[in-house]
């Protein structure tokens, strides 16, 4: 399947959401959407996820639009914290009923998660913690095998073991059935080995959308004696430093070319990969936050 | 790859989904309704009992039926089947109601007038509203409630026809409001509970006219309508309240 959104706009009344979106997704990999709150994130999901239209432009599923479309909608699961007060069936009775509509789902491994998850017993899902209710929202998202499954960070509320089952999981099931997966988060520097691809909303646009080595060749980290780092950072875009005794560990935006890595290496510097999560930062300061 | 449509198992779902809640509110009106041997001599058959109480029940089950709509459209659902599941697991419900009471009332009567000295009534619903003085609040009201009421001694079919007609307005009504409230906001929420009492209002006089029971004093106006008008106009009144709920949900979004 494929995504492609042309020029897609949404407002809500007189408040515009989203500004002129131009991306294509076309290979089942995973993506991991990023963006501050407020950036748009839900809001271009939930007209992936046919919750809701968009105002202008055109989002388009395998060339057609999605809204309404019987064919596509049940091929897309949008999974997000959903509020469950009043649902009284158990995980277990739910997930039973899960593939009279979903075409792919597979109850033998929803069953198989909600013991991993320990969602078994008889209390109603508006009965469990936060944290259960959103490792059931998981467990829906990936036993539905939906060729597009969204997940907008519904593993917030879970737990730091609970969420690297989800993580383990989905690499797992992702690797026999792949499909193309959509997870939104703020956890950059949790999920970041997650992703194939990453996509960086801010205010409403696209800022960008590339694979996640090509993103984080973007910058690098230095570290070193705190002399040398300052003497190779020196006209360079500082995204961040910090500084242990002499030690000093610069992370510097902007690719490195030939003559700057020699520089780092006859000045003893070790160069290493930047972090996601520092160039998300970085690319999506407000005005007022640069110092 | 095309796969079949998926209305009819979304109305089949809804349906027996309402049906459950179905036997339990017959469950606890029938408890209701035998408990009032032991208070009173006479007796309403259950049949006729269940009449008004069916209406409110349909009414708020009604109202409910919007939350299926989220559901489904998050389990890959078109609102447009589930629209459509709706209106026929309700339409069934409507009919179905009516043949329950029935078979509830016909064992109740056996047992009530083999082991007991009270008499059942089917109490038409006129007798009730003899004293109302012409206030309009109270008509709209008592018109909301009483319906237009033939017992199932005189003519069975025209007796559970109109009880399937009645609940099944009210089940549309309710749905019609809850989608206005759910659609656009509390203020056409508010709007759309006038359209209904103006929809049942309509519905109950026209019903009034065929069956030559009096209109009530507000609404005598209505007493122009020629007989032969009224049931189309019934049908009439009935799509636009179906085709209003299409329209508040067709596009109706989300919110999450």
């Amino acid at each position: 399947m494929h995504i492609k959104a042309t020029n897609l706009q949404l407002a809500y009344g007189r408040d515009p959401v989203l500004h002129d979106m131009n991306f294509e997704i076309h290979e089942p990999k995973i993506y991991g959407l990023l963006g501050r709150n407020g950036a748009g994130k839900t809001s271009l999901l939930s007209i992936i996820g046919s919750f809701r239209e968009a105002t202008s432009g055109d989002l388009r599923i395998n060339g057609v639009a999605p809204f309404e479309n019987a064919q596509i909608m049940q091929d897309v699961t949008f999974m997000y914290n959903k509020d469950f007060t009043g649902e009284t069936d158990s995980p277990s009775t739910i997930v039973k009923y899960l593939g009279r509509y979903r075409p792919h789902f597979d109850l033998e491994y929803a069953m198989k998660l909600i013991r991993k998850f320990k969602l078994e017993g008889n209390k109603s899902v508006a009965k469990l913690s936060k944290g259960k209710q959103s490792a059931f929202n998981v467990v829906v998202g990936l036993a539905n095998r939906s060729p597009i499954t969204i997940f907008d960070e519904v593993y917030l509320g879970m737990d730091a073991p609970a969420r690297d089952l989800f993580y383990k999981e989905l690499l797992k099931d992702q690797e026999l059935h792949p499909r193309i997966i959509i997870l939104s988060t703020h956890l950059v520097s949790e999920m970041d080995y997650l992703f194939d691809e990453v996509m960086i909303i801010h205010e409403g646009r696209i800022l960008l959308q590339e694979p996640y080595d090509a993103i984080v060749s973007r910058g690098v980290t230095v570290v070193g004696g705190k002399d040398a780092v300052a003497r190779f950072a020196a006209n360079k875009e500082i995204l961040n430093e910090e500084q242990l005794g002499d030690t000093k560990s610069v992370t510097i935006y902007g690719e490195m070319n030939e003559a700057d890595r020699l520089a780092a290496s006859e000045l003893g510097l070790t160069i290493g990969p930047v972090s996601l999560q520092d160039l998300f930062i970085q690319l999506t300061k407000e005005d007022d936050e640069h110092e | 790859m095309n796969r079949p449509s998926l209305f009819p198992k979304v109305s089949l779902d809804l349906f027996w989904v309402q049906l459950t809640w179905t036997f339990w509110a017959l469950g606890i009106h029938l408890i209701i309704n035998i408990g009032k041997i032991f208070l009173s001599e006479h007796l309403d058959t259950f049949y006729s009992a269940s009449y008004v109480a069916g209406n409110i029940y349909m009414f708020v089950i009604g109202i409910i039926a919007i939350n299926f709509l989220p559901y489904y459209v998050e389990h890959g659902i078109t609102r447009k089947d589930y629209f459509l599941g709706n209106v026929i697991a309700s339409f069934g419900l409507s009919i179905v109601i009516p043949i329950l009471t029935y078979l509830i009332s016909l064992v109740e009567k056996l047992i009530v007038t083999n082991f007991s000295q009270i008499a059942l009534a089917d109490r038409t619903l006129e007798d009730i509203v003899i004293d109302i003085d012409g206030n309009i609040i109270g008509e709209v009201l008592l018109s909301f409630l009483l319906t237009p009421f033939i017992s199932p001694e005189s003519n069975i079919f025209l007796s559970l026809g109109l009880f399937s007609l009645h609940l099944f307005v009210f089940y549309l009504v309710g749905w019609l409001i809850s989608a206005a409230f759910y659609r656009i906001n509390v203020l056409f929420g508010i709007l759309f509970i006038a359209v209904a009492i103006a929809i049942i209002a309509v519905k109950d006089s026209m019903i009034r006219l065929v069956l030559d029971i009096p209109l009530f004093e507000n609404f005598s106006a209505l007493d122009i309508v020629p007989n032969g008008l009224a049931w189309p106009i019934v049908f009439v009144t009935i799509l636009i309240t179906i085709i209003l709920i299409r329209l508040l949900t067709k596009r109706a979004a989300l919110k999450i």
